[in-house]
């Protein structure tokens, strides 16, 4: 009796949890469902009242995003995002492995201090040197260009902390002394053997890195001046701004437009990134 | 034939990492020197900087001691601990509640008693939020939450066939509320957060050796016991580091705020739009935003941003440099 009555208790916690992480998962996925509903749905249909049903005006409300704004274009803002987001993240992860490579299997002067400042930098906020990078590109003639978001890719600190790790666990020392005995040289090793062992460490920074370049606001929004250089999330705060309480089927539509490759990312890469948030955080 | 080796692989090693540091002392500790420099001068953007010293520094301090005499009310403004504050009237709540959600998710998802399943499925969606473009995210939240035809406001009034003309024919204006407003912006950081902490100190519970909790139930300890003696004293390296990563990332909020102050359609303005400026958007108005733009003195602020920022990681430093010590000495 009184084992049944623990197993009750049990099953009702239970059952309250479940209620609870419904709740929560609603709350997690109830504005981006709005968000897909309310992009099919014209403007006046979104003004008369809340539905749970899909409206039959995407084709309408697309057009409204094609057309309305003739100087800021949406796709142009969607490609210039694509570039920027590709350009860095292949920038930070082929130069993030090199410098872990290098920092995992050879001895160096001053290796020692390198790696320190590397440590020290994943501190620093980027934000921090914003005035005097503007001032720096505005002498190099990059301001306003696609290169002033790409260029500190260049330096990914926190990418060569975490590889260089992966790779010390990953790679043992001595295939790296069996290559170097058989003659091979130091990029041939790294293309041939490192890269190809580092891969799924370096996929999982890789996708980490896209979506944080995807999303960046702040760097953009200062660097950016001409429409047609705007990156996506700049086109979105232009777009609703020029929409606003005109066209709230298009805005939706736009945001949603926005996010889908972050979607499309996350519904094949999900375990990849999980992995990226536990192993980022726990420094063994 | 072995020193010969040793020679050519310093010089290699050494070669391997130029590119990493070209880019970095180009692109990130050129600039930030630049910018220490910036915040010693006068400079509008046009005519060339003018030195001055530390007077943008001097002025920061003494406004922080006007703030703490409350000497700012006669003459000092002290905008940017007004903003100091504003960014921890959004940080404080966010941190608690995600803190407290992430717990409680974290202990009963690695409970043993309760086997909860579909815990996979959760943890993912609970982490989506977290990967959405924060820009479009504002967005989405100021139309949702619009006056006039927002979802939220819709679903508060019930539909408009039922009670034409609304039940509050004028709306709940959000955005004319200024403590209302940083509480959103504090859920939508929660909302964007909690689930990445649940991630994180998931993995921190089950780092934590089984025989500790065994021990524990053979001297009688009950749950709420051993949470308390075990798992939160353990978790507090992993915590520390939520915390830290979360004060970096807080102090220096500025996509949501800037949205909400620039998109609200013209909504914001007066008291809402000070509650939610922040010290980056702060920066940000003293210096790109404006057509008066002072960028010697928003460096200076950009500095002290990242002191306060500092300040708390050396702290989280401290921390696990006493932990691996402690290790070390179990060993």
């Amino acid at each position: 009796m009184a084992i049944s009555m623990a197993k009750l208790r049990l099953q009702l916690t239970r059952n309250l949890l479940y209620f609870v992480l419904v709740i929560l998962t609603i709350a997690c996925v109830i504005p981006f469902y709005m968000m897909v509903i309310n992009g099919t749905r014209s403007t006046q249909e979104i003004n008369t009242g809340v539905t749970l049903i899909p409206g039959s005006n995407v084709i309408s409300n697309l057009e409204v995003i094609l057309t309305i704004t003739s100087h800021i274009n949406f796709f142009m803002g969607f490609l210039n995002s694509a570039i920027v987001a590709v350009s860095a993240t292949a920038l930070s992860c082929y130069i993030g492995a090199l410098t872990a490579f290098s920092f995992a299997f050879y001895e160096f002067p001053l290796k020692k201090i390198l790696f320190a400042i590397i440590l020290a930098s994943i501190m620093i906020p980027p934000q921090l040197g914003i005035f005097g990078y503007f001032d720096l590109m505005l002498h190099l003639n990059l301001l306003d260009t696609l290169w002033s978001l790409i260029l500190p890719a260049g330096a990914p600190a926190f990418i060569v902390f975490f590889l260089c790790q992966y790779t010390k666990s990953v790679l043992p020392r001595y295939i790296i002394e069996a290559a170097r005995i058989d003659g091979a040289r130091v990029m041939t090793i790294f293309h041939r053997i490192a890269l190809p062992i580092m891969s799924p460490g370096i996929a999982i920074m890789a996708i980490l890195g896209f979506i944080f370049t995807w999303n960046s606001y702040f760097f953009p929004l200062i660097m950016l001046t001409s429409p047609e250089n705007y990156t996506l999330p700049l086109m979105m705060f232009h777009l609703n701004s020029a929409l606003f309480a005109r066209d709230s089927g298009a805005i939706y539509l736009a945001i949603g437009l926005s996010i889908l490759p972050i979607l499309v990312m996350f519904a094949f890469f999900q375990k990849f990134l999980i992995a990226g948030v536990t192993t980022g955080s726990l420094k063994e | 034939m072995n020193k010969l080796m040793k020679a050519e692989k310093s010089y290699i090693g050494l070669i391997l990492v130029i590119p990493f540091f070209f880019f970095f002392i180009a692109f990130i500790l050129y600039p930030i020197i630049y910018t220490f420099y910036l915040s010693l001068t006068k400079w509008d953007g046009y005519q060339d900087p003018q030195f001055i010293g530390f007077h943008h520094y001097i002025r920061l301090f003494n406004e922080l001691g006007a703030r703490i005499t409350g000497a700012d009310k006669i003459d000092i403004p002290g905008e940017f601990w007004l903003t100091f504050i504003n960014t921890w009237r959004i940080w404080l709540p966010n941190i608690i509640m995600q803190l407290s959600l992430a717990m409680f998710l974290a202990v009963i998802f690695t409970n043993t008693r309760l086997k909860l399943r579909g815990i996979n499925f959760f943890r993912a969606v609970f982490y989506f939020p977290n990967l959405v473009t924060t820009a479009s995210l504002g967005v989405l939240i100021v139309v949702l939450l619009n006056w006039q035809h927002g979802v939220i406001n819709q679903i508060l009034h019930g539909p408009a066939s039922a009670f034409p003309g609304g039940m509050y024919p004028s709306g709940f204006n959000i955005f004319t509320k200024p403590f209302a407003l940083s509480f959103v912006v504090s859920l939508v950081q929660t909302w964007q957060s909690f689930g990445v902490s649940t991630i994180i100190i998931i993995s921190g519970i089950q780092g934590i050796p089984k025989t500790y909790y065994e021990a524990a139930g053979l001297d009688g300890a009950s749950t709420r016991q051993a949470f308390f003696k075990i798992t939160l004293p353990l978790l507090r390296p992993v915590l520390t580091f939520i915390i830290v990563t979360s004060i970096i990332g807080g102090m220096q909020i500025f996509d949501i705020p800037y949205i909400f102050q620039d998109s609200g359609g013209g909504f914001i303005t007066g008291e809402t739009q000070k509650a939610l400026t922040t010290m980056m958007l702060h920066i940000y108005s003293r210096s790109f935003g404006s057509t008066n733009s002072q960028f010697g003195y928003a460096s200076a602020a950009s500095y002290m941003l990242f002191l306060i920022i500092a300040i708390s990681s050396v702290i989280y430093l401290m921390l696990i440099i006493r932990r691996s010590r402690g290790e070390e000495q179990w060993r």
